[in-house]
């Protein structure tokens, strides 16, 4: 009870620092209901107006065409609307009734750009089927090579089109997860092929062949180089060590002065922000519940 | 024409003496007597005396003749004719050459005149090792070589082993060294989710001076300067003030390149060592890199000394194969052939079982 108190203050919050457009289309008539949510709300500044609309008007298509809403949000910082991604993910869809028709269906992109977090989450039975847990892979791996390069208007356009084409397979009874490989990793978590960093033990044989091939050759290189050097004996000395004079240095000047420091942080890479996206590159993290089901991780 | 060179002959037999390093005497091969140093030099005294001032006037005389044609004594080959005074056959030598033997009667002759004025060595080191020392050294030097072609070691005779006083400049000196650095000192902590790396950044500089004694140079162009620097060191304890009694037996040679020419060398080895002793002393930084820096070794001064090389060499596949071993220690190098065949015997003798354990290794689990 305590928790979903908590979590509805924090909405109420995300609602009266993300929402003033949301609030402003509101008439007053309305103002007893939830503000109307665009499709594309990009709070963090990333699109340009023009990008904006663009995929605005894109996203309302693609939703009124398949019956299932697709949502992108950005924010600067998901901390300061709740503790976990997923959560302040699911509050926004849930708070402001967001998806299509009685069964809401619908998909919601949510990045937040202070530690480059980013959260997929399906609702309803279209938006759970393709967020689902193969699935999922083939929508992430469109948009996250653009996040990761800083494309946002790429990404979040790829990111509409793979929703859209998944929906179209869905509808077309075709199978929505062909393509996606899925592969557990030693660590008990599921990686996608692309981007499976245990892939090169469990699977791939090239990188094994590679070592095979590679280290006993370097390695006899190395001993033979060894023993050629052993018949070269004759090298002009480059040090006169034997013949100075014991004790006889003497130091005139002996000056360390401070300059300046320099100082650099870096993010510790630890087991928690590993499973959730372990940084660029790294795997992501399903999640299913609450009518929910998506992914979460880095980009 | 005058005596220029003297023969070292037994005053028992006249037999010829050698200078035997294991005793520090010389010693005659036909009665066995031996004589110490300054017995020798005593005896010879005069007569080496007499050989320089021939060797002088010998000298003179080819220079004043130089001046109006070609050196009669001295052809465009630059060999030196002398006369054996035991035999009277006729020595063919080198400009250089001070200390060498009659090819017919096998006396050991020394030219005194070689050693005159500035030629004149400061030191001496005497053989100590005799030349089964030296055959034996290479035979030893053999064993280990993996990729050294059997038939070498197998066939091998040595062609010609000499033992060679090798004219040394050994230079002293000091070196001034100013450097500055630019040094860091790294601090890494954790401060929540964040590694913090602090670098202290620092401007060290450290001037002194250090003092060098005898780094030796060899000053003969016939010696390869790595040879000559790889059988050092040698033992300057036992260095005695020259006399030519030390070189009966031996070959010697006086200097052809001269001290100004060979400190090159010795000021940069010990710039080397000094710029590496001055920044040993910037202890406490992550990283210290030099930016600058002045190391001099202004005005050596040189001593000539004469320092015991043993020289072998070797012939096999139409090559020549050239060994030097220290006359004092026994420390002996030379480049030796390379089997190809034993080369890639050994490459994939490793490689092919390594790859087999590996690859069971990362595929057997498959």
């Amino acid at each position: 009870m305590k928790k979903r108190l908590f979590s509805l203050v924090l909405i109420l919050l995300l609602l009266a620092a993300l929402l003033p457009a949301a609030f402003a289309e509101q008439s007053a008539a309305e103002e007893t209901e939830a503000p109307v949510f665009p499709y594309v709300l990009d709070q963090a500044g990333l699109l340009s107006d023009s990008q904006r609309q663009t995929l605005e008007e894109k996203a309302a298509a693609l939703s009124e065409q398949h019956q299932c809403s697709l949502y992108v949000v950005t924010v600067e910082d998901y901390t300061q609307y709740n503790y976990n991604i997923v959560t302040a993910t699911q509050g926004i869809f849930n708070y402001y009734h967001l998806g299509w028709g009685d069964g809401q269906d619908g998909v919601i992109l949510l990045l937040s750009m202070k530690e480059r977090d980013f959260d997929l989450d399906g609702h309803g039975s279209k938006g759970e089927t393709i967020c689902g847990y193969e699935s999922r892979w083939l929508i992430e791996d469109e948009f996250l090579d653009n996040f990761r390069n800083n494309d946002w208007y790429g990404g979040f356009k790829d990111y509409l089109d793979v929703c859209d084409k998944q929906l179209t397979k869905l509808e077309n009874g075709e199978d929505i997860t062909a393509g996606a490989d899925i592969i557990t990793g030693p660590d008990g978590l599921d990686y996608h092929s692309y981007n499976n960093p245990y892939a090169s033990t469990e699977r791939s044989i090239l990188p094994r062949l590679l070592v095979v091939i590679f280290v006993p050759l370097v390695v006899a290189l190395i001993v033979c180089m060894s023993l050629k050097g052993q018949m070269k004996t004759a090298r002009e000395a480059t040090g006169a060590d034997e013949y100075l004079v014991p004790q006889s240095m003497k130091l005139n000047v002996q000056e360390d002065r401070f300059t300046h420091r320099t100082r650099t942080q870096t993010l510790i890479e630890t087991d928690s922000n590993h499973r959730s996206g372990g940084g660029g590159g790294g795997g992501s993290s399903f999640h299913s519940g609450g009518g929910f089901s998506g992914s979460s991780g880095k980009f | 024409m005058p005596v220029q060179i003297t023969n070292y002959q037994c005053p028992a037999c006249t037999g010829p003496l050698h200078f035997v390093g294991k005793s520090g005497r010389l010693e005659c091969e036909y009665c066995g007597s031996s004589f110490s140093v300054k017995e020798i030099e005593a005896l010879y005294k005069d007569k080496e005396a007499a050989a320089a001032a021939a060797g002088v006037q010998a000298q003179s005389a080819e220079a004043a003749q130089a001046a109006e044609e070609y050196s009669f004594q001295q052809g465009a080959d630059g060999l030196k004719v002398y006369s054996c005074p035991s035999c009277g056959a006729e020595l063919f030598c080198d400009e250089t050459t001070a200390a060498t033997s009659c090819p017919y009667c096998g006396n050991p002759t020394v030219v005194p005149g070689q050693f005159h004025g500035q030629q004149k060595p400061d030191y001496v080191l005497p053989f100590k090792l005799d030349k089964n020392a030296a055959v034996a050294a290479l035979k030893n030097f053999y064993k280990g070589k993996k990729l050294l072609p059997r038939a070498f070691s197998d066939q091998n005779h040595i062609e010609e082993i000499k033992g060679v006083y090798v004219p040394f400049w050994l230079f002293d000196g000091r070196v001034s060294a100013d450097i500055r650095y630019a040094a860091t000192r790294v601090r890494s902590y954790t401060s929540g989710k964040y590694r913090i790396t602090e670098t202290d950044h620092f401007d060290v500089r450290r001037a002194g001076t250090l003092d060098f004694r005898r780094i030796p140079a060899d000053g003969s162009t016939k010696m390869p300067d790595a040879m000559m620097d790889s059988i050092e060191p040698f033992d300057y304890d036992e260095l005695k003030s020259f006399s030519t009694a030390y070189l009966p037996g031996f070959l010697a040679d006086i200097y052809d390149v001269p001290a100004e020419d060979a400190s090159e060398r010795a000021v940069r080895r010990a710039c080397a060592t000094s710029a590496a002793k001055i920044g040993g002393t910037a202890v406490g930084y992550s990283t210290c890199t030099p930016v600058s820096q002045q190391v001099d070794m202004p005005r050596p001064r040189a001593k000539y000394a004469l320092l015991p090389v043993w020289m072998l060499s070797t012939r096999w596949n139409g090559k020549n194969y050239l060994f030097a071993m220290n006359g004092q220690t026994g420390k002996l190098i030379g480049d030796l052939p390379v089997s190809m065949g034993k080369f890639w015997a050994w490459f994939f003798g490793i490689a092919a079982p390594l790859a087999g354990i590996l690859a069971a290794i990362l595929f057997g689990a498959m």
